[in-house]
């Protein structure tokens, strides 16, 4: 069910970030070529289409490429940036607050000084329509047609870009809201999005949220997916572009343009998928992911294969680890996302102390201006980059020679800033630092997995972005993991995701029954229906349909979270009924310890997701990434360095290896550091790292382990 | 005073917080009844051996201060007859809690045989019986009224369920698999919290972690020195108002004496009211718990949750005054006056920092119970809070739709009340031109509006009616909240701040909360500021140009500056100089 790049088609990945756009492209002839080129923040697009020129220089323009995925932070950064457009929202008379009002939460206690999200629509444009629909569905007051053409009228004179439309109990009967989508398409140039069409579940404000930031996404996706869309046909570009969704699935352009929202964790997401697919190869069902960059570290886990999903994320109020109860930072989007938490602790994140004397890492960050200190850039304030530096983790210079580092620098911001303050010397500091940015990380590692139940000791870490890898050991000798894998490709890892990545459709189906009013032929009926509804709707738009996946989300009768079960394609008989309900009562004990199996459980929604295209098959992209790294490339002679492992260890001379192909057939006792191009690894005392035959550099320690 | 790494403190510090973020989000996940799923009407703790509190989740900052009483009664109680496998609870104010809905659930922790601490969780449950349904009214006028009371308690004795206990809440509460299933989510939560422990010890050895707690406390307490030392030592004043004990209508008295020396505070309640009649009397640890509340908004918010930042804090209250009642006076509703204790406070810590202090806030959400049998027969709670708005700041505005800083609860969806409930939602938003004006103004009022589809008995408990939330330096006092039976309509009846009653199909009503005070003088105020809220109609035409003198022309959407100059010249020269 995989394919493979046949006769001269080439598939491509684009991965664009704050600093550097990745790019790699899969070769007819099983090759990798990959490329990495400034990002162009004024329009991105200008930066990828210069990186593939640079690529496919050699050859005649982009015509072999069939289809090229692209990750992108352009929904993320518009929100982060609140430049997405000027954005009216259509409500129920009576409701227009409820965007604004949330949910009266703050994420913070003791804080008078916070501050709410500003509201991305202002409350001139949140605008009451007459009309009342109740939770049965019953119309209880018509739609006021001239409220709606009123405010149209308005938004239109004052240069309105985009219309939300969320109206209560709409998730019951999208009537109402349908009829006001007419209305709006009737004046041309003005995007907009229905509740309905985007999501047909209960709760006012996080589906009027997701509604609006879907609308307020639309100009801008879509003006930036247009013009890659020119500058691609320009490079001779005849092949599909697709879009990874913030689920880990790809979408085409059309429905990436209607539906931003899902978009939003876009590159995140395509780490995940990418550390699942190589880990399927290489015999790691169960991961932790690790991905670690210059202002955040992203975790998530994978079980049995499977990547983890949540039902809702939170945008725009900066960094997150799990903190879905704690909401009110930012604003949430109600779809399945894959489950990551996020911290702010990167390479570049800073170093300060509080006034009574506290150390900190984090969460502010230098950026990419200056940068750290050790950059040589103008930046003077100690960063986790700079710790390493001091500790001699990174030599003297970072990807391929092409940043400098300059250690003296790193030790005058710590020394001056921080060393004196402790009365030790800043190696000592250095490593102090070096072990809070890896707590802090651990936090999104332990949001993922011991606050879901899950025991770290039970997985690997899989470690990668540009500074994962130096962190990896550190992280895993703490949470007591056994293992640790640092694939090849670790810096550039997300676009192996966009490759791996399936092209598929989801819907989401409000059902709410109680399962012990329902047999398993009325279920088996009811499934089959919306099955059946589904697969015609997508045939009729023309989409081919490989596979389908179902999903039943379940919860206690009374409860308000619910857990995904997976269900069996085929009937649904007694037998299999009974096996969901079962998995059912397992996963809420192993999620949360506890669990009632005499109670009532109740059906709340049905997931469907169709898989329309599959991506490259695991087995020939692992092939395809080990064959890109420069396996013999520059010199091999290993040299030794002094670097610093702590008070216990102190000094110790630390073999370095350019590439992982220097490490031997038997392994090799650390401490190692292996400088690639693309990321740099650190193996300390007490870990082992060989290579296995998919060519990913595993570290192993006698301590762990649950085994 | 123990001495460690800093490195080693924030390490320890993540691994608390972290174990009391996963207790805290457990409950939720899965609690039954809307106080936890929708409110999140609950509180996570972590407690050394001696019964201080070392972690504290993000839950409801006036439940923590009162967990040491808890924890007293418990030692009073069982002494050393605790072993691993108990989980104990209790609610009665008069054995270690502060009203009968919020149960404590503790689980010790055991490392072998050592007791090093303990988890809990305190949960605000939907019904604990008594006389209405919530055992939340405010015309209680006995504990015996209010439900029932469980001094502390084994719910599990060694690890086995007393089945006993079980049985006579099951008969005692009005939504027993709710409260069962919200009991079940607190034993989840404590479990997790002793997993949490046990990993830290397993890790780095008994005497390091409690060594390392104690640094945590210690280092907790050097930041409220530094405050401390920030004030300018003296004495400080300041009276507040309950409106009403929700019997007799006669307003309630909180006075405050804060007394700061170069290395405490000392806060004394003396000339506050007497016991009331009705519910709304504050047990002596819940006025405590505010108190602490209170002042830990003077540390940075980063700062480590613990019980070090109370060791400078002494807290005294008259015995018989309704900050310190006695037996057997009712206190279902204490949690309104725990909210002008926080007012109070706020008011006499505005003068000893008038530059850190904002202006009053809303005075506490507004607490509403609608009850009544569905139509299979079964018993019917909802739970419901409004909360408002916070005051005006130093450097920048209150804020609508939000807590006040020591509550931490949740709304519910409309669309939820409507799915589960007989009731609709009519409208639920800001009202224009309320809250206290300021150069930065106060949060508005919130309005919600109820329909009720069948007859049921309603209970709400408000207030600031009459006492408006005051603003400070020259900024003006809050809105009053309202309590309207069927507004608009000819028959229009206005409510008192507290009251229980019976609706009937088709009644509508209508709270609308305080607005929150203002900071400063209205006349210095950012003109666009004013037009922003005059475009965004927060604020009308008329509001902008009586109170603060800017004059905006509504076609062309600007501010006249000139007629502004004018119009604040003129308004200036009638205001008396009071400031």
């Amino acid at each position: 069910m995989s394919i493979k790049p046949e006769g001269n088609a080439v598939l491509v990945g684009v991965d664009i970030g704050g600093t550097f756009t990745d790019i790699v492209a899969a070769l007819p002839d099983g090759r990798m070529i990959s490329a990495k080129v400034r990002s162009t923040p004024r329009d991105f697009s200008l930066g990828i289409c210069d990186g593939l020129r640079q690529l496919f220089k050699a050859r005649d323009g982009l015509a072999p490429v069939v289809q090229l995925n692209h990750g992108t932070t352009v929904a993320t950064n518009c929100i982060l940036e609140r430049k997405g457009a000027r954005t009216a929202l259509i409500t129920s008379s009576g409701f227009r607050d409820v965007f604004e009002i949330g949910r009266v939460r703050v994420p913070v206690l003791y804080d008078l000084q916070y501050e709410k999200p500003p509201s991305l629509v202002e409350r001139r444009w949140r605008l009451e329509v007459r009309e009342r629909i109740d939770a049965h569905g019953h119309v209880v007051t018509s739609l006021a047609d001239d409220d709606v053409a009123r405010h149209l009228d308005h938004a239109d004179e004052k240069g309105i870009e985009a219309v939300a439309v969320c109206l209560l109990n709409s998730y019951v009967n999208p009537a109402h809201e349908r009829q006001i989508g007419r209305l709006l398409s009737e004046r041309p140039g003005l995007y907009f999005t229905l509740s309905s069409d985007l999501l047909r579940e209960l709760g006012e404000y996080e589906r009027t949220s997701t509604t609006v930031l879907n609308a307020y996404l639309m100009p801008v996706v879509s003006r930036y997916l247009d013009r890659l869309r020119s500058g691609l046909r320009d490079l001779a570009f005849a092949g599909d572009l697709m879009v990874m969704g913030s689920n880990g699935g790809l979408m085409d352009v059309e429905t990436a343009t209607e539906q931003p929202a899902f978009m939003i964790e876009s590159g995140p997401a395509a780490g995940v998928i990418a550390a699942q697919a190589i880990g399927r190869v290489s015999g790691y069902l169960n991961l932790i992911t690790f991905d670690m960059g210059g202002t955040t570290a992203k975790a998530s886990i994978v079980e049995d294969g499977n990547v983890s999903e949540s039902p809702e994320l939170e945008v725009g109020g900066g960094i997150s680890y799990g903190r879905k109860l704690v909401g009110g930072g930012g604003y949430p989007v109600r779809a399945t996302v894959i489950d990551l938490a996020e911290v702010g602790a990167g390479g570049g994140s800073l170093v300060w102390f509080d006034q009574a004397g506290g150390l900190h890492v984090g969460p502010r960050s230098t950026g990419a201006d200056p940068g750290p200190a050790c950059y040589g850039r103008g930046g003077t304030q100690a960063t986790v980059t700079d710790a390493c530096s001091v500790l001699a983790y990174i030599g003297d210079a970072i990807a391929g020679g092409s940043v400098p580092i300059y250690r003296e620098q790193a030790q005058v911001a710590l020394a001056g800033q921080v060393a004196t303050r402790l009365g030790k010397p800043p190696h000592e500091v250095a490593y102090g630092v070096y072990e809070i940015a890896a707590a802090n990380m651990m936090r999104a590692i332990k949001a993922v997995s011991i606050e879901r139940g899950r025991d770290p000791r039970d997985f690997t870490l899989i470690a990668f972005g540009g500074n994962g890898a130096l962190f990896a050991a550190q992280i895993a000798t703490a949470m007591r993991m056994g293992t640790v894998l640092i694939p090849p490709l670790a810096g550039v890892f997300s676009v192996i995701g966009l490759l791996a990545a399936d092209v598929k459709n989801h819907l989401v189906i409000s059902l709410k029954r109680k399962l012990n009013a329902l047999g398993p032929g009325d279920l088996s009926e009811l499934v089959g229906a919306e099955e059946k509804d589904y697969l015609e709707r997508l045939r009729s738009r023309g989409r081919g349909v490989m596979a389908l996946e179902r999903t039943v989300d379940l919860r206690y009768a009374g409860q308000n979270y619910h857990l995904a079960i997976p269900v069996p394609a085929g009937p649904l008989d007694a037998n299999a009924h009974a096996q969901f309900i079962a998995a059912f009562h397992e996963a809420h004990r192993k999620t949360y310890g506890h669990h009632a199996p005499g109670e009532v459980v109740e059906l709340v929604n049905l997931r469907l997701t169709a898989v329309e295209r599959p991506g490259i098959a695991s087995e020939a992209l692992s092939r395809m990434a080990q064959c890109a790294h420069p396996l013999s490339s520059g010199p091999q002679d290993s040299v030794t360095r002094p670097a610093y492992f702590g008070p216990e260890a102190g000094w110790l001379s630390t073999t370095v290896l350019r590439t992982r192909a220097g490490v031997p057939e038997a392994g090799i006792a650390g401490p190692v550091i292996i400088e690639e191009y693309d990321a740099t690894m650190l193996i300390p005392p007490g870990w082992r790292a060989r290579l296995d035959s998919h060519q990913n550099v595993v570290l192993t320690t006698g301590r762990q382990s649950n085994g | 005073m123990a001495e460690i790494d800093p490195i080693a403190l924030e390490l320890m510090n993540n691994s608390l917080s972290s174990t009391t973020d996963e207790m805290m989000i457990t409950t939720h996940r899965t609690g039954y009844s809307g106080s936890i799923k929708y409110l999140i009407d609950f509180s996570a703790a972590l407690f050394n051996a001696r019964g201080e509190m070392i972690a504290q989740g993000v839950g409801m900052p006036h439940h923590l201060g009162a967990m040491p009483g808890a924890f007293e009664a418990i030692v009073r109680k069982f002494g050393d007859d605790i072993h691993p496998g108990d989980l104990i609870a209790l609610n009665d104010p008069y054995d270690g809690g502060t009203h009968l809905p919020d149960i404590y659930v503790f689980k010790p922790i055991f490392f072998g045989l050592e007791r090093v601490g303990s988890a809990v969780l305190m949960a605000h449950h939907i019904d604990v019986g008594g006389r209405t349904p919530g055992s939340m009214a405010a015309d209680n006028t006995s504990i015996h009224q209010e439900g029932l009371r469980l001094p502390p308690l084994k719910l599990h004795d060694r690890g086995v369920p007393n089945q006993a206990v079980f049985d006579i809440i099951g008969k005692n509460v009005r939504a027993p698999d709710k409260v069962f299933g919200d009991l079940r989510a607190q034993a989840a939560a404590c479990a997790i919290g002793e997993r949490g422990v046990l990993a830290l010890v397993h890790r780095y050895g008994l005497e390091t972690v409690q060594r390392t707690w104690d640094a945590l406390l210690d280092y907790t307490d050097r930041m409220m020195q530094g405050v401390i030392r920030e004030m300018t030592g003296g004495a400080y004043t300041f009276e507040d108002f309950v409106d009403d004990d929700g019997m007799t209508g006669e307003p309630v008295r909180i006075a405050v004496r804060l007394v700061v020396t170069e290395d405490s505070l000392a806060v004394d309640f003396t000339g506050s009211s007497p016991q009331a009649k009705g519910a709304i009397n504050s047990t002596f640890s819940y006025t405590v718990s505010c108190v602490q509340s209170v002042l830990r908004c003077l540390l940075p918010p980063e700062t480590p949750n613990n019980a070090g930042a109370f060791r400078r804090i002494k807290v005294t209250a008259p015995e018989g005054s309704f900050l310190n009642p006695k037996y057997p006076a009712a206190v279902a509703a204490r949690g309104v006056t725990g909210c002008r204790v926080d007012d109070a406070l706020f008011g006499a810590l505005s003068k000893a920092l008038p530059h850190r202090i904002p202006a009053a806030n809303d005075g506490g959400n507004t607490s509403m119970r609608m009850a009544g049998l569905d139509e299979n027969g079964r018993q019917y709670i909802l739970m419901e809070v409004v909360c408002g708005s916070r005051g005006g700041r130093p450097n920048k505005d209150g804020i609508e739709g939000i807590n006040n800083p020591n509550q931490n609860l949740s709304n519910t969806p409309v669309e939820a009340l409507e799915a589960d409930f007989p009731v609709r939602v009519n409208q639920y938003g800001f009202v224009p031109d309320t809250g206290g004006a300021g150069q930065y103004r106060g949060g508005m009022s919130l309005v919600r509006e109820w329909e009720y589809l069948t007859d049921a008995m309603l209970q709400v408990r408000a207030d600031r009616c009459r006492f408006v939330p005051w603003g400070t330096q020259g900024g003006r006092p809050g809105t009053p909240s309202e309590n309207l039976l069927n507004a608009g309509s000819a028959d229009v009846q206005r409510l008192p701040s507290k009251f229980v009653r019976d609706v009937h199909k088709g009644d509508r009503f209508r709270h609308v909360s305080p607005g929150a005070g203002g900071y400063g003088d209205p006349l210095e105020r950012d003109v666009h500021g004013v037009l922003e809220d005059v475009l965004d109609e927060k604020l009308s035409l008329d509001y902008a140009r009586r109170v603060y003198g800017v004059v905006v022309d509504p076609t062309t959407e600007k501010v006249d500056l000139e007629a502004t100059r004018l119009e604040r010249q003129r308004l200036r020269a009638r205001q008396p100089s009071i400031n």
